[in-house]
């Protein structure tokens, strides 16, 4: 008997400490009592799993941008109450958060998620209910057609508009091939076709295709076979820490062509990880990485300098990352789309505010909304980052 | 397709394969004492992976580090036995397996809460470039894996083979009523196998941090130990280094050849297809039981 | 003779009411026995009788239902078996359970695991000493234990028990599948151990072997006593005569 009880005993602390494990990392702000009813928001974001080194700064971006507006009293005498869920980096889990936050949260919109994935999944329900979604992922097919999406914002830069970056770059260098190397998920997979479809028309010759899986952590087989297909550079299209083996795989077997990475690499995690295989690395990014070396007439200069220091205030220790910088940028759209809205905003009212956006500088870049166009950024939001010493510097070429 | 990217393709797989062979030994060390296919070997490994970044973070000296997190592991892994295995002893193989899966993700929970989400390294043990080997290059840290892997055979073979104790380990295995007859403690033994299969999975660890320490790696690396374990014929030592070896180097090379998105399928499935052919795995014997 | 406290005292082994289950059904009833210092015990009974049942209750192998083993004095019952070795009571189990895939002289070490490491001076000499009561092994300390002959191997599992420096030496059909030769040797081996100092108890179906050379000797039908008395006299008892050594009663 004494046994049997061990043994259930034990069984149970295994549930009770994974249930902990599993519920520990999502937080909600409670709704307070007083005046007037708080103004419900939803946030997805990939707190846990391989994209967790996205969906922390994320999380940590919109909830300390939420507590500054509560601790200042809130949307016109309203309280905003953040309801954060963690889908566990998979798209799955994406559908049933927002499905929770639409259903059981009665939320006015939805910020999320961090992955191109997790938001496609989402997508579809926000349209079915009718809940303006503010995605902080890359790939373009979130919001494109516009017309199709009338629902759906993003504030990341969309793969097309980092390929058209990527391939001004090459052709600006003169190399016409190219070995392509997409993580086999969404983010790669989309970032292959907008590549794709760019590069032929600049005269670009993809000559080798080399995907990998984002749990992978040894590439120098897909390494091997671009070193026999002798491109002039490698463009690998894939966050942490995936990215940072290609780096490493890269220094492994001595390749020595330029090594053009994307935008999916612009936390400390990719640096963290790759060592000094990250070095000479270089990639387009949003301008918070380079925010010291900024001049002042940029127009997002005080944006940035804002969200450095109090993003560093607030999280002593942790690294700024450019997804910090998409969630931020998501989620004062939808407090200024609640700001404009009155005293009885709606899932409607709020959708037409975000779609007025315009001139706005956020994090991420110069943001000009219409029914058109759900992204509203342009080349111009993004600058080249070298990779020196384990630094970010602006790469002036 | 030239002679030197097919020296690559070996040479990345013997590399990952070492790291196969050292976390199917811990299975295979555990098996044939306890019975248990212990699904905490991969665990054991991650423990291994975040305790080198904790004490290498704490300033600690490289030789320190990787002592330090093997024992700590060690200490772990007999713990575990004496809390969850002992008390059930007289369970079923198959509630005991599940037993090791509820610990595993215990452990795995755990991790997450000690050290968060974010994927840790720390510095390669050597400094250097790639080492240049008939066309093909490997990290100095990947010799460091081979090393490891070299090192724990040949540790296991002076304490199976020249301790009284190791031989006292091996009457266990060989045949439990007889040793329990000359005053060897099974419990005792069930332990030390814990202690030595987790000892083994965390210099693995230990060696792989430069790579990844993350609190999700056990589990997919427990998988590749298994089928290691399970290719050698969970009792022999040779056999599960050997077959380590084969599941690195069919990993590289169907990366390089079919998709790395299959690669765990591959494993997996030349896994199934041995054992519908050869049941007692590619190098082990019938009903016998060796280590 | 009342039994004095004494004379309990000096009784190596004793057991009281002994009862042991397979699952639900009853194997061994109320078995009451003792065994004195400096015997050779026999426990006679035929196949199934329970024998080997009551050896594995003796050295913790079986869970003891109800009543008591009392060894030199300490309650053993339902103790762990590597304790009992400790205590001193050894058994050469009935398939021998030799370790097959290490060598003849790590089987001999083993057999004194319980104090290898607070004795290591003594048990290189002890070694010594069971190779010359066993001839038979000596210049094959290094082959591998499986690849011994079956007499070899009986040797070798005596020879493991007594390593142990057991106070009880417990043998289990220690004839079983054997040449009459080898039995002959081994039997005189026994005696030779008995003058040293050792007491024994055996196991035996070949009633006959068991009665010759013990002291006395308790005989097992279906899990209950139902003789005892010195071997001699059991020799010549009629009802042992028709039942065990195959002479049909008059």
């Amino acid at each position: 008997m004494k046994k049997r009880m061990l043994m259930l005993m034990s069984v149970v602390l295994v549930f009770v400490l994974v249930f902990v494990a599993g519920c520990g990392s999502a937080s909600t702000t409670a709704p307070t009592s007083n005046e007037k009813k708080p103004f419900v928001i939803g946030a997805v974001f990939d707190i846990t799993g391989p994209a967790s080194s996205l969906g922390i700064p994320e999380k940590n971006s919109a909830q300390m941008l939420v507590d500054q507006i509560n601790k200042a009293g809130g949307i016109n005498g309203h309280k905003v109450d953040l309801k954060i869920l963690d889908d566990k980096s998979t798209p799955a889990e994406a559908a049933l958060d927002i499905k929770q936050l639409i259903e059981q949260d009665h939320v006015l919109a939805v910020i999320g998620a961090s992955t191109s994935g997790a938001s496609m999944s989402m997508v579809p329900i926000a349209m079915d209910k009718q809940i303006p979604m503010v995605s902080a992922a890359a790939s373009a097919a979130i919001v494109r057609p516009a017309s199709d999406h009338k629902w759906i914002f993003k504030t990341a830069q969309p793969d097309d508009l980092v390929a058209k970056v990527v391939v001004t770059y090459l052709k600006a260098h003169n190399i016409t091939s190219v070995a392509f190397m997409p993580v086999n998920n969404d983010f790669g997979n989309s970032g292959l076709k907008e590549f794709q479809a760019q590069a032929g028309a600049a005269g670009i010759n993809i000559v080798t295709v080399q995907k990998f899986e984002a749990s992978d952590t040894d590439m120098t087989a897909q390494l091997t076979k671009v070193k026999d297909a002798k491109p002039q550079a490698v463009i690998v299209w894939s966050t942490p820490p995936s990215a940072a083996y290609v780096a490493k795989s890269y220094k492994q077997l001595g390749l020595t062509m330029p090594q053009i990475q994307s935008h999916g690499i612009g936390n400390k995690s990719f640096i963290d990880v790759a060592g000094d295989a990250a070095n000479g690395v270089i990639f387009p990014a949003g301008k918070l990485l380079a925010v010291d070396t900024l001049s002042a007439s940029d127009p997002q200069k005080s944006v940035l300098s804002k969200y450095a220091s109090d993003y560093q205030a607030a999280f002593p220790g942790q690294a700024l990352s450019t997804f910090g910088g998409h969630a931020y940028d998501a989620t004062n759209m939808v407090l200024d789309a609640l700001k404009a809205s009155g005293d009885n905003p709606t899932a409607s009212s709020i959708r037409d505010q975000l779609e007025k956006i315009s001139n706005y500088p956020g994090i991420t870049g110069v943001f000009n909304m219409s029914p058109s166009e759900h992204n509203g950024l342009d080349t111009s939001s993004m600058v080249w980052i070298k990779i020196a010493n384990g630094k970010w510097t602006l790469d002036q070429n | 397709m030239d002679s030197s990217s097919l020296m690559q393709y070996i040479l990345t797989g013997l590399a990952q394969g070492g790291l196969y062979a050292l976390i199917g030994l811990g299975f295979v060390l555990i098996y044939n004492v306890t019975g248990i296919i212990n699904f905490v070997q991969g665990e054991f490994v991650m423990l291994g992976a975040m305790l080198a970044v904790t004490y290498e973070r704490m300033g600690l000296p490289l030789p320190l580090v990787i002592v330090f997190a093997v024992v700590s592991v060690a200490l772990i892994g007999a713990g575990l036995e004496v809390i969850s295995i002992r008390p059930a002893r007289r369970a079923t193989p198959l509630t005991l397996i599940i037993i090791t899966i509820g610990l595993s993700m215990a452990v795995r929970g755990i991790a997450l809460l000690i050290w968060g989400t974010d994927p840790l390294v720390i510095p390669a043990f050597s400094g250097g470039g790639p080492i240049k080997i008939l066309g093909g290059a490997l990290m100095p840290q990947q010799f460091w894996i081979l090393g490891a892997t070299a090192v724990s055979v040949l540790g296991l073979y002076i304490f199976l083979d020249l301790t009284v104790m190791g031989k006292a380990f091996r009457a266990c295995v060989i045949n439990k009523m007889g040793a329990s007859l000359m005053g060897i403690s099974p419990r005792r033994m069930s332990t030390l196998a814990f202690a030595l299969g987790a000892a083994v999975g965390a210099l693995g660890g230990v060696v792989f941090a430069p790579t990844l320490a993350s609190y999700d790696m056990g589990m997919a690396l427990g998988v590749k130990g298994f089928v290691a374990a399970v290719l050698g014929g969970l009792t022999s030592v040779p056999g599960v280094i050997l077959s380590g070896f084969i599941v690195g180097i069919g990993e590289s090379f169907g990366t390089a050849f079919i998709s790395s998105g299959y690669k765990d399928a591959i494993s997996l499935f030349i896994l199934l297809l041995v054992l519908l052919v050869r049941p007692q795995g590619l190098f082990g014997i019938y009903g016998g039981k060796r280590v | 003779m009342r039994p004095t406290w004494a004379g309990r005292c000096s009784s190596l082994l004793k057991l009281e009411d002994v009862e042991v289950y397979h699952g639900q059904s009853l194997v061994l009833k109320a078995i009451s026995l003792h065994v004195q210092a400096g015997e050779i015990i026999a426990l006679v009974g035929a196949n199934g009788s329970g024998k080997s049942t009551l050896m594995g209750a003796l050295t913790g192998l079986n869970p003891v239902r109800r009543g008591k083993v009392v060894f030199l004095g300490q309650d053993i019952t339902n103790k762990q078996p590597h304790r009992i070795v400790a205590s001193g009571m050894s058994l050469v189990p009935e398939r021998r359970e030799i370790f097959n895939a290490l060598t003849v002289e790590d089987n001999l070490i083993l057999g004194a695991y319980h104090r290898y490491y607070r004795d290591k001076k003594n048990i290189r000499q002890e070694l010594q000493n069971v190779l010359d009561m066993f001839p038979a092994l000596r210049g094959k300390e290094k082959r591998l234990a499986g690849a011994l002959s079956g007499g070899e191997q009986q040797m070798l599992a005596m020879g493991r028990g007594l390593m142990s420096n057991p106070r009880l030496l417990l043998l289990d059909e220690p004839s079983i599948g054997l040449a009459p030769l080898i039995i002959q040797e081994i039997f005189k081996i026994l005696l030779n151990l008995k003058e040293l100092g050792t007491t024994i108890m055996l196991v035996e179906q070949n009633a006959q072997l068991a009665l010759t050379y013990s002291d006395r000797a308790y005989v097992l039908e279906r899990g209950e006593l139902v003789l005892d008395g010195a071997s001699s006299a059991l020799l010549k008892d009629p009802r042992i005569e028709a039942a065990y050594l195959g002479k049909k009663a008059l």
